[in-house]
Formats: C-alpha cells, sequence, structure tokens
C-alpha cells in the first residue's frame, strides 16, 4: 500500500497533520517577500487589495478605493510593482561569484523569494500579472508608470521558475502538502487555514475551514457586503480636494482586515518548515535557483528580458526537457536526503532496504573474472519483488576526492538473485570493483537502503538549433 | 477494395511503396495489433535498401532495435543485403550482429537499426534518402525533432490504438504552454502536412475474429478485420461438468473467445486481493485442464509460456507474479513461466491467452491515467485465441458517475478516439460474455 495513504488514515484517526518529511527540502531566504490579495472575481487585473512586503510586523497594505476605476486600477498596480522592484533591486547587483567549489564553507546562496499562500495566488501575480504587465508601453500611455513592464518582466521570470525544487516562488499550500499530510481531501488542503490548522492547532480546524479564503478571490459575501461599503466612502470622499489618502483609508482598513489573518498564516507556515532542519541537497538547488535569478537580473538590466507570448516550439522541448530533469532530480534527492521520504519508496518496492547478511568482496569466484565482482547477500525488512536484472544504487559516506573536494560515491549493483528465504543477492556493476574501492561496501549486519536512484549524467538532449521539415510553429495569436 | 484479406493486405502495402517510390515526404501507415506491421517494415527496407541507398530504421527502444535486427538478419540470410545496428556507447547489443556505436563504421550496412535516441546524435551533416520509424506512435514530437532533419523522406508506421508517449513531469506545466511535446510523431507530420497519406493495414492475422471485431469498434477510427476465419481458430478444453464460474469463465472464452469475469462490485485498493486470486485461479485452471489451442488444422497443447497476464500498475504486478509464481510451483512449473506484466511493457508482444486486469476494476476514482484508451487496448489486442478480462462489476456506473474534470487546454489536439466512449463500447462488447465469480 502506499505510504501516503497510511499518513492520510493515520491523521485522519488522529485528527492532527503527520509529518511527511523529518527535514526541510525548499531553501527558506532570511527575507522573503510575502505577498497575499485579492483581485475582482473574473478580472486578474483588477486588485481589490494587496498586503505585500518583507517585514512581518509592517506589511504594505495597498488597497483599490474603486476598482472599476482605470486610474485606481493603475494606481494600485504601479503602487505593488514598485514594493517589488525595490525588494527586487536589493538582489540585483551580482556579488561576486566566489569561485565556486573551491572553499568547504561557502556562504549561503542569496536569492530574492516571492512567497504567497497558495498556488492560485502564484499563477494570478506571475502568471497573469506577469503577463499583463509585462508589454505595458510607459512611452504610449502617461498612465502607465515604467515601474509596470519591469514588474511584469520579474513576475514573468518568477513564473517560469516555477518547477520543480526551486525556491524563487514558494506557495506555502504545496510546500506545507510535501512536508505533512492532513486528514483532509487534496483539495481542501489549498485552504492555507485549515491546513495550517492541522498541522499547528488541531482544535481550529473548523474554525479554520470558515475563516475568509487567502485569496486570490474574495468571498462574495465580504465583497457584497463589506468592500463595497468601503468603495461607497471612496466615491463620495475622492472629489473632496485634499483628502485622496482619506478615501482610500477605509478601503485599506477593510482590506487590512480581511487579509490579515491569511498574512499571519503565511509567516507563521514559514516557521513551522523552518523548525525543521535544512535537508542537504537544498543548498545546491538555491544555487541553481541563484544562477537562474542572476542571468534574469542580467537581461533586466540589459533590456533584453523579452518572453515570448506564446513560446517557440524548440522551446518547450526544452523546458519539457527541464522539466523532466528537474522532476527526476527532486525525487532522488529529496529521497537520499530524508530517510522518511525514502521510506515511501521502499513501501512501494521500488528500493531495497535490509540487513546484511554476507558480504563477498571477491565474489564467488565462480565467474572467472580476472577482477571478481563483490558479492552482498541482503535480507530485505519486506517482501522484496523486483525481477532479476533490476539496478540499484548504494549511496555511500562522504569521501575526498584526489583534488581534496567532498564527494559522495554511487556503487550500481544488479539483482542477482532471490533465494526461496527471500534473501536478495546483489552483484556490484560499477564504483567497488577495485579492491581498494571495497571500503565502499557495507559491513554485515548493517542496515542498508538501496535505491533504485541513478546518479545523474550530464549529456546533451539533441534538441536541433532549428525546426525540421516535420514540424512547425503552432499559428500566431 | 478486395474481400479477401490476403490480397487487401497486399493492396494496402503496394499502395505504401507505390507512394514513396513516387516520392512522396511523408508516408503513415496505421496498424491494427497484429496486422504485420513489423513485417512492412522489415520487407520495405530490403526493397528499398537498393534504390534508395541505406535505409536507416528508428525504432522507440532498444528492446525493439535487437528485435527487429534479429528478425531482419534471419529474413536476409540467404541475401547479399547486409543489415547493422547502430547503438549507444553504454548498450551492449546481442552477439552475432554487425553493430557500432559510429554509424560511419556501418558504411557496408544497406540497412540500419538504432532507436530514436541514438540517431538523434548522429552527427548533422549525414543524410539519407528515406528512414523508416518503426512504432511511430508511440515516438514523441520531441524525439522526432531530434532525428528529422536528417531524412529527405519518411515512412512512419505504427498502431494509433496504442499507449501514448507520456511524461513525469508535470502536464499541466507543459500543456499551459500551448503546445505539446509529447504529440506522437505521425500526428506531428499530419499536423504539419495535412495531406500526408494516411494508409490503414485492413486486417489483423493476430486477433481472432471474435477479438478483431471488438477491438476494432472500441479503439479505432478505422475499422479493421480478423486474417482468419471463425472457427479458424480458438482455444480447445477437454469435455467435463462445469463445477465452478472458473470452469465456465473458461468454457466462455473456449466459444466466444472473450470471457468478461466479475467479481461483486467493491471499491478497494488497486491490489485487490481477491482479483489477483481470481486470475491466479484462472492461469492455474488453464494450465491443470488439458486446454489445447487450435491454428488452422493444427491443434497442440497449451504451455505456460502461450499466457500472459497484463495488468496496470508495478504493485499489482508483482503480486500478480508472486501469485503467478505459486501456480507454477503447484504444477511444477519454473517461476516465471506465465509472463506477468503491465500494459506498456506487453505492447508490441503477442501469447495465446492473455488474462487481463481491466485497469478501472475496483476503483474509486476513474482518473485520466485509467480512462487513456491504449492501455485497455493494448491488454485487449495482445492474444490470438482467446481474451479473459477480469475485473470488479460496476466499472460502468463508475464511468458514468465520473465528472469531466480534466482540463482543456488551448492547442490540445482532440484524441481520434475518446477514452471514455471507448471504455463503454469496450464494455458494450463485452458484456454478452459475463460470467460472474465468487469472491
Amino acid at each position: 500500500m502506499s505510504l501516503d495513504v497510511l499518513l492520510g488514515l493515520t491523521a485522519v484517526a488522529n485528527r492532527r497533520a503527520v509529518p511527511r518529511a523529518s527535514q526541510c527540502h525548499v531553501h527558506l531566504s532570511g527575507r522573503p517577500f510575502v505577498v497575499v490579495g485579492y483581485h475582482v472575481p473574473g478580472d486578474p487585473g483588477s486588485p481589490l487589495g494587496i498586503l505585500c512586503g518583507d517585514r512581518r510586523d509592517q506589511p504594505r497594505v495597498i488597497a483599490a478605493g474603486e476598482p472599476r476605476d482605470y486610474d485606481e486600477r493603475w494606481r494600485t498596480l504601479t503602487e505593488f510593482a514598485l514594493n517589488l522592484n525595490g525588494y527586487l533591486g536589493r538582489y540585483a547587483m551580482p556579488t561576486p561569484p566566489s569561485r565556486q567549489g573551491r572553499s568547504p564553507a561557502r556562504a549561503r546562496p542569496v536569492i530574492p523569494q516571492l512567497v504567497v499562500p497558495n498556488a492560485d495566488t502564484a499563477q494570478w501575480l506571475c502568471q497573469e500579472l506577469g503577463l499583463l504587465l509585462r508589454y505595458l508601453q510607459p512611452e504610449r500611455d502617461p498612465r502607465i508608470s515604467p515601474a509596470l513592464p519591469v514588474a511584469g518582466a520579474h513576475l514573468s521570470f518568477f513564473d517560469q521558475q516555477r518547477v520543480p525544487g526551486a525556491s524563487l516562488v514558494l506557495a506555502m499550500t504545496e510546500v506545507l502538502a510535501q512536508h505533512w499530510k492532513t486528514g483532509q481531501l487534496p483539495s481542501m488542503d489549498s485552504n492555507l487555514a485549515s491546513q495550517l490548522a492541522w498541522i499547528r492547532r488541531p482544535d481550529t480546524i473548523l474554525e479554520a475551514e470558515n475563516a475568509l479564503p487567502a485569496g486570490p478571490v474574495p468571498d462574495p459575501e465580504w465583497e457584497r457586503k463589506t468592500y463595497t461599503r468601503s468603495t461607497k466612502v471612496f466615491n463620495q470622499l475622492r472629489g473632496v480636494a485634499g483628502r485622496p489618502a482619506d478615501a482610500v483609508r477605509e478601503a485599506s482598513d477593510t482590506v487590512w482586515e480581511a487579509l490579515e489573518p491569511a498574512w499571519k498564516a503565511v509567516w507563521e507556515s514559514l516557521d513551522a518548515v523552518d523548525e525543521l532542519p535544512e535537508a542537504e541537497h537544498v543548498d545546491e538547488r538555491a544555487r541553481g535557483d541563484e544562477m537562474q535569478w542572476h542571468r534574469h537580473a542580467e537581461r533586466v538590466r540589459g533590456n533584453r528580458a523579452y518572453f515570448r507570448r506564446r513560446p517557440r516550439q524548440l522551446q518547450v522541448f526544452r523546458y519539457l526537457n527541464r522539466l523532466e530533469r528537474l522532476t527526476g532530480n527532486l525525487d532522488r534527492q529529496m529521497a537520499l536526503d530524508d530517510p522518511q521520504i525514502m521510506a515511501r519508496h521502499v513501501a512501494s518496492g521500488d528500493a531495497l532496504s535490509g540487513t546484511v547478511v554476507k558480504v563477498l568482496p571477491e565474489g564467488t569466484g565462480r565467474q572467472g573474472r580476472r577482477q571478481p565482482r563483490p558479492i552482498m547477500h541482503i535480507r530485505p525488512d519486506l517482501p522484496f519483488a523486483r525481477p532479476l536484472g533490476t539496478h540499484l544504487w548504494l549511496h555511500c559516506a562522504v569521501e575526498t576526492s584526489r583534488a581534496g573536494n567532498p564527494v559522495r560515491p554511487t556503487v550500481e549493483l544488479e539483482v542477482t538473485g532471490l533465494d526461496a528465504d527471500g534473501i536478495v543477492e546483489l552483484t556490484v556493476v560499477s564504483n567497488a570493483i577495485k579492491r581498494e574501492h571495497h571500503r565502499r561496501l557495507p559491513l554485515p549486519d548493517t542496515r542498508q537502503v538501496f535505491a533504485p536512484f541513478e546518479p545523474p549524467t550530464f549529456r546533451p538532449d539533441a534538441i536541433p538549433d532549428v525546426l525540421p521539415w516535420t514540424h512547425r510553429e503552432p499559428e500566431a495569436d | 477494395m478486395p474481400t479477401d484479406p490476403r490480397a487487401a493486405h497486399t493492396a494496402a502495402i503496394d499502395q505504401v511503396w507505390r507512394l514513396l517510390d513516387a516520392g512522396a515526404q511523408a508516408v503513415i501507415v496505421n496498424s491494427p495489433p497484429g496486422a504485420g506491421k513489423s513485417t512492412l517494415v522489415r520487407a520495405t527496407a530490403r526493397r528499398m535498401a537498393g534504390s534508395h541507398g541505406q535505409i536507416p530504421i528508428i525504432t522507440q527502444t532498444n528492446e525493439q532495435a535487437d528485435d527487429l535486427t534479429r528478425d531482419l538478419l534471419e529474413d536476409l540470410r540467404d541475401s547479399p543485403i547486409r543489415a547493422g545496428r547502430l547503438h549507444a556507447d553504454k548498450y551492449t547489443p546481442p552477439v552475432g550482429v554487425t553493430a557500432s556505436t559510429d554509424i560511419d563504421e556501418l558504411n557496408e550496412c544497406d540497412i540500419v537499426v538504432a532507436p530514436a535516441a541514438k540517431w538523434g546524435f548522429v552527427r548533422a551533416d549525414h543524410r539519407w534518402e528515406l528512414g523508416i520509424v518503426d512504432e511511430a506512435y508511440q515516438v514523441s514530437s520531441v524525439d522526432l525533432a531530434k532525428f528529422a532533419a536528417r531524412f529527405d523522406a519518411l515512412l512512419l508506421v505504427g498502431d494509433p490504438g496504442q499507449l501514448s508517449p507520456f511524461t513525469t513531469a508535470d502536464e499541466g506545466a507543459i500543456r499551459s504552454t500551448g503546445s505539446w511535446p509529447l504529440e506522437t510523431a505521425a500526428g506531428t507530420v499530419l499536423g504539419t502536412y495535412p495531406d500526408t497519406p494516411v494508409v490503414p493495414l485492413p486486417v489483423s492475422w493476430r486477433l481472432p475474429p471474435s477479438g478483431a471485431g471488438i477491438v476494432s469498434d472500441a479503439f479505432y477510427s478505422r475499422a479493421f478485420t480478423a486474417g482468419s476465419d471463425h472457427g479458424e481458430r480458438g482455444l480447445r478444453l477437454p469435455l467435463g461438468a462445469i463445477r465452478d464460474s472458473v470452469d465456465e469463465v473458461l468454457r466462455v472464452a473456449e466459444r466466444y473467445g472473450w470471457c468478461l469475469a466479475q467479481l461483486p462490485d467493491a471499491q478497494l485498493p488497486r491490489t485487490d486481493p481477491q482479483a489477483v486470486a481470481t486470475i491466479a485461479n484462472i492461469a492455474h485452471r488453464l494450465l491443470s485442464s488439458k486446454a489445447r489451442i487450435q491454428d488452422g488444422k493444427e491443434l497442440r497443447n497449451l504451455y505456460p509460456r502461450d499466457i500472459a497476464i497484463g495488468v496496470t500498475h508495478r504493485d499489482q504486478q508483482a503480486l500478480v507474479r508472486a501469485a503467478a509464481d505459486t501456480v507454477c510451483e503447484s504444477l511444477d512449473l519454473a517461476p516465471g513461466s506465465i509472463v506477468v506484466d503491465t500494459a506498456n511493457k506487453l505492447q508490441g508482444r503477442q501469447f495465446e491467452v492473455v488474462i487481463a486486469w481491466h485497469p478501472l476494476s475496483g476503483r474509486r476514482d476513474a482518473s485520466a491515467f485509467h480512462l487513456e484508451a491504449g492501455r485497455l487496448c493494448v491488454l485487449a489486442s495482445r492474444h490470438r485465441q482467446a481474451c479473459i478480462v477480469v475485473t470488479r462489476d460496476g466499472v460502468r456506473q463508475q464511468l458514468d458517475a465520473y465528472p469531466h474534470t480534466e482540463p482543456v487546454w488551448i492547442g490540445a489536439a482532440t484524441p481520434e478516439v475518446d477514452g471514455w466512449e471507448a471504455n463503454h463500447r469496450f464494455l458494450d462488447g463485452l458484456n454478452q460474455f459475463a460470467v460472474s465469480v465468487d469472491a
């Protein structure tokens, strides 16, 4: 049975979320830019109100006094854009890349991080607002601030970086679901308040289920009653000379009241994941994010941050390759870092976990090779049902390479036998055949996990530079 | 169209060759299961090898390339035409085959076989007049893009009813780009050149008439027929009383070539232990009842290797394999004598009798994965004599109750056969052969 089903049932029985991971698998920047917001239902281009900023105790409250009014709409969007651009500006200057890999105590990667309550908000900001803002032309329309297309380019960049393992954008419901299993239906996990209650305060689950939504679409009842009242105030006061700030204040207060719980929930869920120790590979993935960010910042500086409305075929092909690679990488790295995640692979039968019964470094001597292959006998914890010939990998302890760098060798093994008592015979295929490498073999009576994770190989993808005659670009829109 | 199956088949092949000789840039051959697709690929390669220079054959996997090369060598034993196998550095090709990792070392060969991934890495200045793509409905648009520029013309041969290319990445993220890089190679070419000639092979030589009718109706937009006549083939059981429902299952399969063995309706995890036990019982009874198979005039015993059990998931495979091995043990057979595999792995193989575990059996949710018609089609079209489908009752209600929540994507081509419809039509066809099995 899938381990997740068991965890879900346990969570229901205890009425409390169960950890799915024992480590934190996302990079947490010390100063994330948190955004919670509402837009007019059906019109992602018109925000009603946004709380944003990198200061937990002092969010910036941006409210539209009258979202149907064009000037108000551009004013709101511009205010958000200026805040976002200001935050990102602090990360735009490249810190001179310290020779990577040389010093053992490298500084933590420094990346800007956009944190939102849920995937829908991420999609609204990055994909929809990004698309709307990036093509705006301030030179043609005086109402358009030059900050808008810049923010659009940034948001579109963040949209492209919503890929497995990347930490530039965090949708907290997804992050929480990665680390805890609640007893609700998966679709209900998109409600940050109730998900957080399952994890931190199970006695408040019912209350949390009825809380106002964390965006991006407001509660219709709230919108009809509370928000409409503040627009009325705005429309009365806006005509009065010298009081534009007063006119919006009512709307600001309303928005603050509605979104403050979501704002707090985002920060609290960041606390929750931060309490877990950081997994080993998180740093490596964040370094990838750092590189992507600086590449983008460079393009913005050179005014070359152009995003196609619809990507070209070859770009989609490369994107598919990249996504497949990242998906595999994340799966593999999370399992290797975190025994609790590896347990899922053991439970599904893909990985073999068990006690080493016997190690024959010289093999059985029957193979007639000059360099015989070491053989191990494993008593599995669960019956092992993969066929003979299955390849598994043992990830060894850190060693120092000849050049003096820390490396983690992987021993490749093949399942070569399965006896009636369920003992599995593994034969080394590579990386522990030479005598000097026999120390990589585990000792008898130790418990080991042999995982189906081949170390990643770096090879070109053979995607051509020009689309061949068999293909054509999709029609322009 | 000629009504004689052999003449119809020959006419289709002649049409393909005429089109190629006339200089068509792309020709697509739609081949139903067991319609002689591989034979067509080999025969075309042999025929074109003289007139079109060296003929490369592009397969999907290394195993397919090995099988094809082996069969080619068999065909060419008394012929001056030479076939070779191009492969990647890390791969060891079978012994006795002219093979190399470098295309330049295979200049002597008139036909060169390699998987799509390898053709993509051949240096770009190599050009061929004609390339033959085997399994063109499993090769994806991305893979096609990697090698297509090296060929002036392509013959794409494949089975449109089988499983399509899939990805481990998040499908929604890819779909939202507005194009679908996992479109099939044949579909890609058709999208670019809608006038590309599509030649259907009209006859399935593998499926018996009973099988061809239902499979063609449910899963194919272009109908095909069986190459054999009613009664020419089949499972033959010795006379005897029907003691229980398993006996009845075998009788129905003997008589009609199909049987829908139905367990009582229940919603269960996908490792439904009663389904496993039922499958094992049926396999045991097949082997212990002295069943024979008829093939035209020939009548021979049914051996374990003639039987395959098809499942959907790997955990199902593990459980059924364990159960099947227990069956083998009780009959003094070596474990593994009966093939147990997932639909993906059974693709392209054939057996005398197939026991198929219905992908929707006992499920609470019919997701897009299970509704993919290709999976069921593969399971239902591997047999030469009879197919026994094991399922929980209630699949139809499940299909009806399941809402369409899959998003609709811009730029996505509509599938030729709708999975939901195909599932229903398949059950419609099989309903008359239903036998209730006690849990």
